[in-house]
């Protein structure tokens, strides 16, 4: 490449990271992602955002006019292109475009130079000084963010309850094991599809995904990191294991599918905003949302409980499907009123909610489960029960889906179906440089995210918002749990509020949903 | 509604110049969509997009600005008006008083007393607004 005139982008300076201790450089294939923020195209008039006239601008307009300069977007992609990044986003109406690439090539193009730096335990890669970019772009580039990745907002995020390993891996399982156990369509791999994975904390480092990924001989997905209302991939707490499970789990089981990972505080803000964007995220077009956080549904506030539920609705409106994690703290949800609760947003009539059981390979093609409940030893049991707020659901109306046992409400049911979650029992799982069992139903969310990327795949169009196509196909399509309890609820034939309808025969779910003659909820999202 | 500050203690009221950042959620225009995809006979091909009323956007957008705050996002399809400003004008648009709160980990947080209060004009738009009390509300 012929020298290059460069000149220093302006604002761009960055003092050192305080109190924190030098590390090195960063490595130089670490994969960074950047987002490159243009100038306003200037052949159309301003707005006028007082004049009487002024009307509001819908996404799609709003970039045609006050966006981005078409010319400018293409100079800076080819910008991009000559130094090895690749252009993983474009959005004229945000006016950015997103890089990826490995620091060394970050470094090439934007004149500076990447280390790592560690503040109380946690490394964050930081850069200081100016950034520079060559002559012919530096008049439509008004920053770039990203390649320091130091915390910029406190962490609201409170410690969950942090699965227990198991003493020794005998018994638990990697993703594609229980891809074969739960008999998954296996010529399909997702290919096409954009699970979207809603985190309110913690991150992934690209160095043990790689590993991960080879470990099991799969090829590492698309994964890219969303940030909403300033949350950030900040591997280094408590919570990576979150993010590594719900990554790891999808990844190994829908390989072909790219992995959105949208962060957000833990906040309801956060948590409604990660959500909306993702289902309205008209660039990755996710097919699928997991969802692996919640808190029991009376602890929300009524209004945040709405906005979320009607978040969840638009998802469904548009033909996506949301997989929630039903919790991890039995019926009472880890509440000590004396009462039984459901999480939320588990317990939207819009989710998929997942319930957990302890799985036992029996080498058959029956996998042999019993409710996830190991209460006694601390170490939780599947949430599920019946909602206080949510009225049954139609599709719910002959699932005999008992009253709640507090109230006599006559309730949405929750989970509406389930998977491998006990610990005990659990997924090998690669978080901060070593492999942890981990299990929960944190775990069965992006479970059958995968499966519902795999499917979309297979039957060439979404299966959308699923749950009253599942509850009227063949009884067959699922391993019905029958044994155990979650502390008030027992299992039982058919649905339960344990296990919900059962335990997914996935490649039995393709075929039955391929017959179905209903007419899909929403095929398209643009 | 009312926010529960059970378990939580009260600092003092909130610096009134700390910046807020709060996300108006709107309602859906078409409220018969969440029936239908319930009962699995929702259609898309008989409903317009989903999003917001038409006026909600430029009503909400106005509201905001009459009370000094900046709209820093509006998306009709996501029923989402993004504004910020400082506390006190936040405490003037939606008529609550915030304080901060202690959690009994330690932690620091913004809340408010008593319930929202919104002028007759936007009330039927707004669904909720968000971000006004920081407190966590989800655990893994």
């Amino acid at each position: 490449m012929p020298a290059e005139n460069r000149l220093t982008i302006a604002g761009s300076d960055k003092a050192p990271l305080a109190n924190a201790q030098l590390k090195g450089p960063a490595p130089a294939d670490e994969t960074v992602s950047a987002t490159i923020v243009l100038r306003r195209r200037s052949d159309h008039p301003a707005i006028a955002l007082d004049s009487g006239s002024y009307q509001p601008h819908v996404r799609e307009d709003y970039g045609i006019t006050h966006g981005a300069d078409p010319n400018d977007l293409e100079a800076i992609e080819a910008f991009a292109h000559e130094h090895h990044l690749t252009v993983s986003d474009r959005d004229a109406a945000r006016r950015s475009i997103v890089v990826t690439g490995t620091a060394e090539a970050m470094q090439q193009a934007f004149g500076t130079q990447l280390q790592q730096h560690n503040v109380n335990g946690a490394t964050y890669r930081t850069r200081t000084g100016t950034l520079s970019v060559p002559t012919a772009v530096h008049p439509a580039i008004l920053a770039v963010l990203g390649l320091d990745n130091r915390p910029i907002a406190k962490p609201h995020f409170r410690r969950g309850k942090k699965a227990v390993p198991a003493a020794a891996p005998a018994g638990t399982f990697t993703p594609p094991q229980l891809s074969k156990i739960y008999n998954f369509p296996t010529a399909v791999t997702g290919a096409g599809q954009t699970i979207a994975i809603i985190e309110l904390g913690g991150g992934y480092r690209t160095a043990d995904l790689k590993s991960y990924f080879s470990s099991l001989k799969i090829k590492e997905p698309k994964i890219s990191a969303v940030s909403v209302d300033g949350g950030v991939n900040k591997p280094g707490g408590d919570a990576d294991g979150e993010v590594m499970l719900d990554i790891e789990v999808a990844g190994a089981i829908a390989p072909g599918a790219a992995i959105a990972v949208y962060f957000a505080p833990n906040t309801d803000q956060g948590f409604h905003d990660a959500i909306s964007k993702a289902a309205h995220d008209t660039a990755r077009k996710p097919s699928v949302i997991s969802i692996s956080w919640g808190g029991p549904e009376d602890s929300w506030s009524q209004q945040a409980r709405d906005a979320m539920n009607a978040a969840l609705q638009d998802a469904a409106a548009m033909g996506v499907t949301v997989t929630v994690a039903a919790g991890d703290d039995g019926s009472t949800d880890g509440v000590t009123d004396g009462k039984q609760h459901v999480d939320f947003p588990a317990s939207s009539p819009f989710s998929l909610a997942c319930g957990g059981t302890k799985l036992t390979d029996s080498g058959t093609k029956i996998p042999s489960e019993q409710v996830w409940n190991e209460l006694t030893k601390n170490e939780g049991s599947t949430g599920g029960g019946v909602s206080t707020f949510f009225p049954l659901p139609d599709y719910q109306k002959n699932a005999g889906v008992p009253k709640n046992v507090d109230t006599s409400f006559v309730g949405r049911g929750v989970p509406d179906i389930c998977g491998d979650a006990d610990p005990e029992t659990g997924y090998l799982i690669r978080v901060d440089g070593q492999t942890e069992v981990i299990g929960g139903t944190s775990a069965v969310a992006p479970l059958w995210a995968a499966l519902a990327a795999l499917l979309n795949q297979q039957l060439g169009k979404p299966i959308g918002f699923v749950n009253p196509k599942l509850y009227a196909l063949p009884a067959a399509s699922f391993f019905d749990v029958v044994t155990g309890n979650n502390g008030a609820y027992k299992a039982g034939p058919k649905w339960d509020a344990c296990t919900g309808l059962g335990s997914p025969n996935g490649t039995a779910i393709a075929s039955a949903l391929a017959g179905t003659a209903t007419v899909s909820a929403g095929s398209s999202i643009s | 509604m009312a926010l529960d500050h059970a378990g939580y203690r009260r600092e003092g009221a909130a610096d009134p110049d700390t910046p807020v950042r709060a996300t108006i959620v709107l309602r859906p225009r078409d409220s018969t969509i969440g029936a239908e995809l319930l009962s699995g006979k929702y259609d898309p091909s008989m409903h317009a997009a989903v999003g917001a009323h038409d006026d909600a956007v430029a009503t909400v957008e106005q509201f905001a600005r009459a009370h000094g705050l900046t709209v820093e996002e509006s998306d009709a399809p996501a029923r989402r008006v993004v504004v910020s400003g400082p506390v006190s004008r936040m405490s003037a648009a939606f008529g609550v008083a915030f304080s901060s709160f202690v959690s009994p980990d330690g932690a620091h947080y913004r809340g408010y007393d008593g319930e929202l209060r919104l002028p007759p004009e936007i009330a039927p738009y707004v669904m909720a607004v968000l971000g006004l009390d920081t407190r966590p509300v989800a655990h893994r």
